[in-house]
């Protein structure tokens, strides 16, 4: 999985940004910012080959129950594969 | 310095952060010294052999090489300026990089040189804003102050390309005693194009050897202090003109100053900010000389930390620390510098600056009948 060419992830003092550039950035001339999950989501898209790795990884690193993990991993990075900015 | 004066709360916070941390999250390029214009006042502009012999500019692969060291220190926001920026050989090669590493980029321009090419190539990625300053509403006064007998109709000209392609614009003005009677019409031209306006009614001295002389262009203080008051006039609607009035009056008399004595400086410069001129001289600010270090030749992190560690070991004046006006006074650690020739010293041209404008604050008080 990754960024969607025209979004740029950085990483401001442990704050997750979500830069727009290109066509995106004539969509939404601005700056994204992601909580605490959705931001280590984001820097680890590409770590993970697929949704349910992704689930695993969270697993792996906050204190969640795997019924919540799969249902708002899964729709979280299916809405982003929706409007555009995640790819997988 | 703040360069994001209109940020959104998604930036605040990253800047708060950022100076928290004294991460360099907002930096300036001075690309070049080289402009189309001759504005009396300019602190920067070089002629071309003048430049020659300094420094040549620096090729847009060196200055993206040094961006990227940025980045990866933490650099979200960056501002390119000149001379005139779009004179800079090489700015769409320059720009697109910048994009790719996901900064966030602001441009700096006199808006004389902007072509449908150059309005079409920002539109298909568009900078944060656009930062155009206006020195007039007439032709004529743009040939009083810049040389240039077609300015205005050129400025204009590039706002409306940049307008028709949705570029963010906000515009600049910069008051001298050359353009300050066109000030209600740059102001009701604003209002026409729908464009937010940042006047600056004070100039620092120039503190650069090519153009040392030119505090003969700004205003006096006092006429300074009547602009801030008329820019303030144009800007808020009756009640809001009241509010600020009546409130700034308040906190003003309720100020006991503690003069506490602390180092370093009282703005984002240094602390989160930086500035690099066009011959890879990384300052705190444009206005600040010392401390200076040269990026080019030694990593950016290190020039950073030095720039922060100088500027964290300066001592201010200590008659502003201690000052009642220092709730209105807008002094900062260059104008003390750049007026005076120490940071310790005291601008006394702020002084009388704010001394008119409290009286003018009184003035309208009594009209408000308070
Ligand atoms: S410059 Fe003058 S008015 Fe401003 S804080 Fe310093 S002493 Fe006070």
């Amino acid at each position: 999985m990754k960024a969607a060419k025209d979004y740029v992830v950085r990483e401001i003092a442990g704050d997750v940004v979500i830069v727009p550039t290109g066509k995106a950035a004539q969509q939404f001339n601005g700056l994204i910012t992601a909580n605490s999950v959705a931001g280590f989501v984001w820097l680890n898209l590409e770590k993970c080959d697929t949704p349910q790795e992704m689930v695993e990884l969270v697993l792996e690193n906050y204190e969640v129950e795997r019924e919540v993990a799969q249902e708002q991993i899964l729709s979280f990075l299916q809405d982003m594969k929706t409007v555009g900015m995640i790819e997988y | 310095m703040n360069p994001f004066q209109t940020e959104n709360l998604i930036e605040q916070r990253i800047c708060n952060l950022a100076d928290m941390n004294q991460i360099p999250i907002s930096g300036t390029f001075e690309l070049l010294p080289l402009c189309n214009m001759d504005c009396k006042m300019c602190f920067a502009k070089m002629s071309k052999a003048q430049m020659e012999k300094h420094r040549p500019m620096r090729g847009y692969q060196e200055w993206l090489e040094v961006a990227r060291q940025a980045r990866d220190a933490g650099m979200m926001f960056l501002l390119l300026t000149g001379g005139e920026t779009f004179l800079y050989p090489d700015f769409q090669k320059l720009y697109c990089g910048l994009r790719k590493m996901g900064i966030v980029v602001s441009i700096n321009t006199n808006g004389t040189l902007i072509t449908e090419e150059i309005a079409e190539f920002l539109a298909k990625d568009p900078p944060r804003r656009v930062n155009l300053t206006l020195y007039g509403s007439s032709d004529e006064t743009y040939k009083k102050l810049c040389g240039n007998p077609h300015g205005f109709s050129q400025a204009t000209h590039g706002i409306k390309l940049l307008q028709e392609r949705g570029v963010p614009i906000k515009l600049n003005c910069s008051v001298t005693p050359y353009n300050v009677d066109d000030l209600e019409s740059i102001y009701a031209y604003a209002a026409e194009k729908k464009l937010p306006i940042e006047t600056a009614y004070y100039m620092m001295p120039a503190i650069r050897e090519n153009n040392l002389g030119n505090q003969d262009f700004r205003l006096d203080p006092r006429t300074a202090a009547e602009v801030k008051m008329r820019v303030r006039e144009l800007q808020y609607p009756p009640a809001v003109l009241k509010d600020y009035v009546l409130g700034t009056l308040d906190r003003y008399r309720d100020y006991v100053p503690s003069g506490e004595v602390k180092k370093g400086f009282t703005c984002r410069a240094g602390n989160s900010v930086f500035w690099i001129d066009y011959d890879g001289m990384m300052r705190a600010c444009s206005f600040t000389q010392e401390p200076s270090v040269q990026v080019f030749d030694r990593p950016f992190i290190q020039a950073w930390n030095e720039i922060k560690e100088g500027v964290s070991c300066v001592m201010l004046s200590s008659e502003c620390l201690s000052c009642k006006m220092k709730t209105i006074c807008s002094t900062c650690a260059a104008s003390m510098c750049s007026e005076t020739g120490v940071y310790s010293g005291t601008p006394k041209y702020h002084c009388e600056l704010t001394a008119r404008f409290i009286e003018l604050l009184m003035e309208k008080e009594k009209e408000y009948g308070e």
